[in-house]
């Protein structure tokens, strides 16, 4: 009997030497989603797996579903074709909205969620490009006034006036991305990467245990990077003059970050701004904000906020940081630098 | 027979430990063979795989019915045609490297370098 026992558990021990270790490694579960005009990435170990997988998927496609401002059955649609209504809407949408006009206000009106009609007359809606005069764009931009939009969470609804239209394009991706990390940590991932389009939320860390190595891009260079940046259980987003743009007649390049005060691309000096921070759609909300502010405003700016870390890439590829990311920052070979030092909190 | 047992049982269990460690290294090393290969992906859903050290030609259709033609040529892969609207998928040329990838958006498809 002793013997038998001996020999099942000597073919045990190299059947589990076999397989077992394979197992050890841990499986990867990787999917691919088409939404909000950005092709994403979902990557986990750990979990539910597949079923976390699948979930994370249909969270973000719902998502789109409810902010996309060109379908006519989202949110976001009804509530720009019916002015002067107040438009029933999802809680997410409403709560998304409030947001939005917080951060509006907080950055005091560097972004507007209003400034749609002015991107629909540039053309980065539909892919249909061109300069518009400076008497349409005067036009457009009395109705750009975020201050004007009404929404009621507790109700769940959101109010327009006529000619003023919304588009949630520059905090949807942060939402988006903070809900498929909040389904991530429900379901037990501890080592997770979620990448919207460039825009990444980080869960825990890698397999191994160590950080998550994001690369900041270089605006100059489409594969390049200006370094790394190591990060656990944050978000990592970034909006750049490269990231949609177009070259008009007069040879000069239009990029979609916008201006709410001039309706034209902003032009404050900087090439990229970068926002690390626990919250994505804090995040999404102020990389545009601060590439809206120019450089100048956004060192202002970081001086005095310390909810979140900060990269400024100028326009000769020059980096500003905050101070928190001194020992996460790995820079690039010739690549200069400068640390922005916070104002001392009394 | 019971002596026989007890002579031969200690080697046996070496010899089956060693068998095992053996078939359990060629495994891992016949499964992480270096070697790259093409994963084209529609919708998230893998539709072909090609090894990029075989030159290939393969006509394809993606999502929203949108026909694209995939080429494995000297080691890398590239889009050569689609009928997508906007061509980002053809302009961002042969890719080699692992991790690499080329998205054509409306055809909602994916060619993604991976190591074998």
């Amino acid at each position: 009997m002793a013997r038998k026992k001996l020999i099942s558990s000597t073919l045990l021990a190299a059947v589990l030497l076999i397989t077992g270790c394979r197992e050890g490694n841990g499986q990867i579960f990787q999917t691919d989603v088409f939404a909000m005009d950005t092709f994403m990435t979902v990557k986990l170990s750990g979990g539910r797996g597949e079923e976390t997988l699948v979930r994370s998927k249909e969270e973000l496609l719902r998502l789109e579903k409810l902010f996309d401002v060109n379908d006519e059955d989202s949110d976001v649609y009804r509530i720009n074709h019916h002015p002067g209504e107040s438009v029933s809407v999802d809680k997410d949408t409403a709560a998304l909205v409030q947001k939005a006009l917080e951060y509006g206000t907080m950055t005091g009106g560097a972004l507007d969620i209003s400034i749609y009609p002015v991107v629909r007359e540039w053309g980065f809606t539909t892919g249909s490009y061109h300069i518009p005069g400076s008497k349409r764009l005067s036009e457009l931009l009395k109705q750009v006034d975020y201050r004007q939009i009404k929404v009621d969470t507790e109700t769940g609804t959101v109010t327009v006036p006529k000619d003023v239209m919304l588009d949630l394009g520059a905090v949807a991706k942060g939402f988006a991305g903070d809900r498929v990390r909040d389904i991530l940590h429900k379901d037990g991932v501890t080592s997770g990467l979620i990448n919207l389009g460039g825009n990444v939320a980080a869960v825990g860390s890698k397999p191994d245990g160590s950080p998550w190595r994001v690369g900041i891009r270089d605006p100059r260079q489409e594969d390049g990077t200006i370094g790394t940046l190591l990060v656990r259980d944050q978000a990592v987003i970034t909006s750049g003059t490269y990231e949609r743009y177009f070259v008009g007649e007069d040879g000069n390049a239009y990029w979609h970050i916008l201006d709410p005060k001039t309706g034209f691309p902003s032009d404050g000096g900087l090439a990229s701004v970068t926002i690390v921070g626990d919250n994505g759609l804090m995040c999404d909300a102020l990389s545009t904000a601060l590439f809206v502010m120019g450089k100048d405003g956004a060192i202002e700016f970081c001086r005095k906020e310390t909810s979140v870390e900060v990269i400024l890439i100028d326009g000769d590829n020059h980096v500003y940081y905050t101070p928190g990311l001194q020992e996460k920052l790995e820079l690039a070979e010739g690549i200069s630098a400068d640390l922005i030092n916070r104002e001392k909190q009394s | 027979m019971n002596i026989r047992w007890k002579k031969w049982i200690g080697p046996l269990c070496v010899v089956l430990v060693l068998v095992g460690c053996v078939v359990w290294i060629i495994c891992q090393r016949t499964l992480s063979q270096p070697g790259k290969l093409a994963q084209v992906r529609v919708d998230g859903k893998s539709v072909m795989e090609l090894r990029l050290d075989e030159n290939s030609r393969r006509e394809m259709v993606g999502a929203n019915n949108i026909h694209l033609v995939v080429v494995v040529s000297e080691g890398a892969v590239y889009v050569e045609s689609s009928e997508c609207p906007d061509k980002i998928c053809v302009h961002r040329g042969a890719i080699r490297d692992e991790g690499e990838s080329i998205v054509c958006m409306p055809a909602k498809t994916v060619v993604e370098v991976l190591n074998a």
